[in-house]
Order: structure tokens, then C-alpha cells, then sequence
């Protein structure tokens, strides 16, 4: 019996020994089998997908055809009188209007209409919108769309207004449209500008009185030594105003500069609208200066000695400045000096009168949410006469709690002597020291910007004066 | 085999209708239902796919093994959905810009990797067919009248034709994504409440006629 129990024994392991062979055999057939099935059906899908690749194929000559055909659609949704486009190749020289935009496309139509693609910076969070704008050849706006935005929220405000800018001509000065939606419609204004300004100087649209302008520079220094500067406009219309009289009105004030030059030119321009009269003067230079002879390096023949004489008396300088000293009289501007750059606080520009006045721009750093404040600090004698606020970056609470106590907050200063270092304030104490606004962070940038420009005119006058 | 066929077609278009019963294959319902257009060419797409991959899944059926059938689906699922989108390509360049990104994502559309996991790889190819026939043309509609709304509500057009003046009455919360939600909430109430409705009426009247029945035969019993 013990030995047939053995035996049956012995022949059950033996059994589910080959059994578990079997099984495992068998496990292993089976995976190789999925895998087999698997990259079987890969590759009939995919000799599947290589026929109708075939069958379906577009050449490239087609997709450049299509792609065609969708930016014309969308053209002729802009200009639907649109007749056989022709994209004109875009000069480089007029591509990026300045800080406002830059044109990424042109397109003629057989009319004489042109498309133009602009793209206008300024948008929400920094985004540019890209605008068609059809403009036909009197130089009007016919229609816009915008066609790329990338700010949807303000693409269901558009509808309304695009009446907005249809008809108008041309220009680089058209206002702003308010559609409750500030930035995007800036950055859609900028973009318009754009246009307006590539359409004017390269495609000969409308008038262009800033390039007329620029035109009679260009003659009168065509054979000079200034032949080759360039020339940057000047917008201060007020600056312009004051240089004009019933006959003769201001157009343009540019300065003229070249690369690796010390010397600037000032180029006024008066009436371009019916001939432009040019005088160009050596810039920088102080008023007794500008009333020397090689002072003018150019004018146009027929324009009146008080012209000439009205712009030598009044430099752009001196008249930002007058507005609070209306007896400087400009006799030199100072080059600053390296290293007058920190974390505090910048010199921006340095004036000094013909009586030793000195008139510091400067800028105070750490301002409200990390902002500026940009200040004109006067020093006479070694005193402060005079202080003013030219500009601000971000000082949200500088108008309420400073500026509209002004005369009583720029006592602080002036007066004082240069030598006088002024404390800024903590945050913490604000408020409880008398004198002090509440706005602690631009009062601090101001008073850094104070301590910074008396610090420089102590080190002028210590080396010896204005060199 | 008639009432089978009738079985599956009543399955697919309202029984199980997947957009509005089983609520599937929502991403391109509310991101392409803006216009009918886009919804009927993006409806006819997912059916032909569901064809196709039901017929060849469930000739299949039998040779895929258990442990790699989901690959499988999704390999012969992503050929006729990439087959779809060269044609559209093709010959229907418009329909295929304006689907974009969502036409290749029919291969992870939840309706066509379901009937072939749940219908295809267990039932023969005649039948399979049918399903992804049926199961089609029910999406193929749902969304469709979903577009249809969207579209005449927001955009005052019809198929890109435009019927009034959008200005003079447009309401475009529609064609945007939160009227997407709203649209599809609403139908979906309304289909399942009429569906609830008529599913009551049809079991009462089986009922009335089942117990009429029994009547019927207890009644010959006692005169028996």
C-alpha cells in the first residue's frame, strides 16, 4: 500500500510538474502572440496610411495656391472690391514705425487700393494686434479689421466701432477710439499709425508733411559736412507754438545727430504745408553761442532775419526750463560724467545758466511698486532755489498726496544748502514726522533724487566749476 | 434579424443616443457645435470612423488577443481617423481648417473606442456595422441640432447663411464655450425628459396589454 501510494504520488508531482511547463510555455507563446498581432496590425495600418498618403496627395504648388487664396479671403473681407492682388515687397526702411508698430504685408489691388497688414503694439498684457487696413487712393481709409488680437474679451467690443477711423485720411496723429477697452484700442490706433505712416512715405499716399519736412533738411545739407546725419522729430507742439507767430508757424523741430559725432543739430521748419523754411543751427549750445555767426549752418534763402534771430534765442532746454525760471539763460550743457548711475538714484542732464545756475535732472529710484520719479533740482550759489516734478513711473499716490501740496512739500528743500543730506522716511514712521506726505515711497525717490543732484554739483564745483 | 436591426438602430440614435443618453464624445460637442457646418462634417466623420473601425475590430475579434486588444482598437481607430483627416484635407480644405485640432482627436473620442471595446470585438461584422451606422448617425444628428442652435442664436446664419442681421438680434454668449454647456444642458434635459416620458407610455401600454392577456387566458381557462 505504501508503495503504491508512493508511486501515485510520484506520478502527480510528475504531472503538475509538465503541467506548469505546459503553462508556462504556453504564457509565453501567448505574449509572443499579442506582440505578433499587434505590430502585424501596425503594419498593415500603416501600408494602409502610405497608400492613401498617396492618394491624397496635396503638392506644394497647391498649398501655396491655398494659402493664397485664405489670405485673399480674408483681404477681400477687408476690401471686398479687392482685383487681382499683388504683393508688393515691403522696404525695410519704413517697416517699423518707431515704438508703434511695424507692417508684416502689402497687398495692391488692380484699382489702386492698397492692404496693408499692420501690427500695433500696446495691447492688454503686452500682446500686438495685427490689423488689415484698406486704404484707397485718396489716401482714405476705406475699412479695417482686426485679424489677429489674441484678446477675445475685447474682440466682442470691436463690432460696434468699426466705423470708427472709415473715411478719415491718412495720418500719424488720428485719436485714439475709446471702446472701453483701453490698451487694445491704443495698440489698434498704433497699428492704423503704422499704416498710415508706410502708406504715406513709401506707397506715396496722401500727404506727408513730416517727409516734406525732412526733404528740405536733406537739400540744405545735401553738399555740407552734415550731409549724412539723421534727424529725429521733436513732438512738443508747445515748444513749437512758442517759436511761431501769426505769419510764420512752427512745423517741425527735429535734432539731427550722426553716429560717433559729439555735435547735434536743432532743424526748425516752418510752413511746410505751403514751402518749407529751414534753419539749422549747431546744437548744445548756450544762447550767447547761438547768437554767433557759424552758429547757423544752414537756412533757406528766402526765409526773414527775425525768424532766424527767434529761434537763436530760445533753445529747447531753456524753454522746458523756463516754464520755472524764466530768466536762464542756457550757457553751457554739461556731458555726465561716468558712474552717476545707481541703485538710488540717475543724473540724467545737467544745464548751467549764463549767471552759474545749475538746473539737475535727475531721477529718484525705489519709488511706489518700484516706479521713478524724475525731478528738476535748481542750485544756485550752493543753495537750492528751486525744485519741480518732471515725470513719474507708477507713483499711483504722488498726485493726491504730493503734487497738489507742492509748494508747501518743496520747501522742505529749497532753500537748503547743497551740503544738506535729507532723510528718507520708513514706512513705518509715515505719518507721524511732521512734513511728511503719506505717499512715503515717491517722497523717498524724490528726496534721493535731491540728495543725488546737490551731490553732483558739490563734485562740479569742488573740480573746478562747469569742465 | 429585423428586430435586431431595429434593436441597434433604436439603440444608437435614442436608446443610447452618446451625446444626449450616455453623454459621450462631449469635447467636440461643445467645441465645434459654433456652427452646423462644422457639426455636421465633424458628425460624419466620427460615423465613418465608427464604421470602419467597428467592421474591421470585429473581424478582428477572434485573432486579437485579450491582453493587447486596446492597442489594437487604438492603432486601427487612429488609421481611419488619419485616412478622414487626408481627405478632408483634400477636398474639403475649409471644413478640415475650421475642425482643426479636434478632427485628430476623434481617435480618443470616447464613442468609438466604446462600441468597439463593448459591441464590435464580441458580435459579428454585419451587425458591428450597424452599430457604428446607427451609433453615428444619432451623434451625427445630436450635435448637428446642437450647431443649428448655437449657429442661428449667435451668429443669425444657417449653414454660413446668414438669415437676419446680427446686429438687430444676435446673442453671441452662444458661441462661446459657457453657451456651449448651457446649449448641451438644455438638450440633454429635454431629450431625457421626453425620452422618460414616451419610455413610460410604452412600458404602461406593454403592461395594460400584459395583463389584458393574462385575463384573457384565465378567463378561457374557467369556461374550460
Amino acid at each position: 500500500m505504501t508503495q503504491e501510494v508512493k508511486d501515485v504520488a510520484a506520478e502527480t508531482a510528475e504531472t503538475t510538474a509538465s503541467n506548469e511547463k505546459a503553462m508556462k510555455r504556453g504564457t509565453v507563446l501567448q505574449a509572443l502572440k499579442a506582440i505578433a498581432v499587434l505590430v502585424v496590425i501596425c503594419l498593415v495600418c500603416g501600408a494602409l496610411l502610405a497608400l492613401c498618403n498617396d492618394i491624397f496627395y496635396i503638392s506644394p504648388e497647391e498649398r501655396a495656391r491655398r494659402e493664397e487664396a485664405k489670405i485673399n479671403a480674408a483681404l477681400k473681407e477687408v476690401y471686398p472690391n479687392l482685383e487681382n492682388p499683388e504683393t508688393i515687397k515691403i522696404n525695410k526702411n519704413f517697416e517699423t514705425y518707431g515704438a508703434y508698430g511695424s507692417v508684416s504685408k502689402v497687398v495692391k489691388s488692380a484699382d489702386g487700393a492698397y492692404i496693408i497688414a499692420a501690427k500695433g503694439n500696446g495691447g492688454y498684457g503686452g500682446v500686438p494686434i495685427t490689423v488689415l487696413i484698406a486704404i484707397d487712393p485718396s489716401a482714405k481709409i476705406v475699412a479695417w479689421k482686426v485679424s489677429d488680437a489674441g484678446q477675445e474679451t475685447w474682440m466682442n467690443l470691436v463690432e460696434p466701432y468699426t466705423e470708427w477711423y472709415v473715411g478719415e485720411q491718412i495720418s500719424t496723429d488720428l485719436p485714439v477710439l475709446s471702446a472701453g477697452a483701453s490698451y487694445s484700442s491704443l495698440a489698434l490706433n498704433n497699428a492704423i499709425k503704422t499704416a498710415s505712416y508706410y502708406a504715406m512715405n513709401v506707397l506715396n499716399l496722401g500727404s506727408n508733411p513730416q517727409k516734406d519736412a525732412e526733404d528740405a533738411i536733406a537739400a540744405l545739407l545735401a553738399d555740407t559736412d552734415y550731409a549724412d546725419y539723421t534727424f529725429a522729430v521733436n513732438s512738443d507742439l508747445k515748444y513749437r507754438a512758442a517759436l511761431s507767430d501769426e505769419n510764420n508757424a512752427m512745423s517741425y523741430f527735429f535734432v539731427g545727430s550722426k553716429e560717433g559725432a559729439s555735435e547735434t543739430l536743432d532743424a526748425y521748419v516752418y510752413n511746410v504745408e505751403t514751402e518749407a523754411k529751414v534753419v539749422i543751427l549747431k546744437g548744445n549750445l548756450g544762447y550767447t553761442a547761438r547768437h554767433e555767426q557759424d552758429a547757423v549752418i544752414a537756412k533757406s534763402e528766402d526765409i526773414a532775419d527775425e525768424l532766424v534771430t527767434k529761434v537763436q534765442d530760445l533753445n529747447y532746454y531753456e524753454f522746458k526750463i523756463h516754464t520755472y525760471l524764466e530768466d536762464f539763460r542756457l550757457a553751457q550743457y554739461i556731458a555726465i560724467t561716468d558712474g552717476w548711475n545707481t541703485d538710488d538714484a540717475r543724473i540724467n542732464s545737467v544745464f548751467v545758466g549764463e549767471d552759474g545756475t545749475y538746473v539737475v535732472n535727475a531721477t529718484g529710484k525705489g519709488g511706489f511698486a518700484s516706479g521713478t520719479v524724475t525731478v528738476n533740482v535748481v542750485i544756485k550759489d550752493g543753495v537750492i532755489t528751486e525744485l519741480n516734478v518732471e515725470s513719474h513711473e507708477s507713483q499711483s499716490y504722488l498726485s493726491d498726496h504730493i503734487l497738489n501740496i507742492w509748494d508747501t512739500f518743496k520747501m522742505l528743500f529749497v532753500g537748503n544748502s547743497i551740503d544738506t543730506k535729507f532723510d528718507t522716511t520708513s514706512p513705518n514712521d509715515a505719518g507721524e514726522t511732521p512734513g511728511h506726505t503719506g505717499a512715503t515711497y515717491s517722497e523717498n525717490a524724490i528726496i534721493r533724487a535731491v540728495n543725488y543732484a546737490c551731490e553732483y554739483v558739490k563734485s562740479l564745483t569742488e573740480q573746478g566749476g562747469t569742465n | 434579424m429585423k428586430n435586431r436591426i431595429r434593436e441597434i438602430a433604436l439603440d444608437g440614435t435614442i436608446r443610447q443616443n452618446p451625446t444626449f443618453r450616455l453623454v459621450l464624445g462631449t469635447c467636440p460637442t461643445l467645441a465645434v457645435t459654433t456652427t452646423a457646418f462644422n457639426s455636421l462634417g465633424m458628425g460624419l466623420a466620427v460615423t465613418f470612423v465608427l464604421i470602419c473601425s467597428n467592421v474591421i475590430i470585429s473581424l478582428l475579434r477572434n485573432v486579437i488577443p485579450d491582453r493587447v486588444r486596446i492597442p489594437c482598437f487604438i492603432v486601427i481607430i487612429a488609421t481611419f481617423v488619419t485616412i478622414v483627416r487626408m481627405f478632408m484635407e483634400a477636398y474639403i480644405p475649409d471644413l478640415y481648417e475650421s475642425l482643426g485640432v479636434f478632427l485628430s482627436l476623434i481617435v480618443v473620442n470616447c464613442i468609438i473606442l466604446g462600441r468597439a471595446e463593448s459591441y464590435a470585438s464580441h458580435n459579428p461584422v454585419g451587425y458591428s456595422a450597424l452599430d457604428g451606422l446607427f451609433m453615428g448617425l444619432g451623434f451625427t444628428v445630436s450635435i448637428t441640432v446642437m450647431g443649428i442652435i448655437r449657429e442661428l442664436l449667435g451668429s443669425a446664419s444657417l449653414f454660413g447663411l446668414k438669415l437676419w442681421d446680427a446686429n438687430a438680434f444676435s446673442i453671441p454668449f452662444f458661441t462661446n464655450a459657457a453657451g456651449a454647456f448651457l446649449t448641451y444642458g438644455l438638450l440633454i434635459a429635454i431629450f431625457n425628459v421626453c425620452y422618460n416620458a414616451v419610455d413610460r407610455k410604452i412600458k404602461h401600454n406593454q403592461h395594460g396589454k400584459m395583463l389584458q392577456s393574462v385575463e384573457t387566458q384565465t378567463t378561457a381557462k374557467e369556461a374550460e
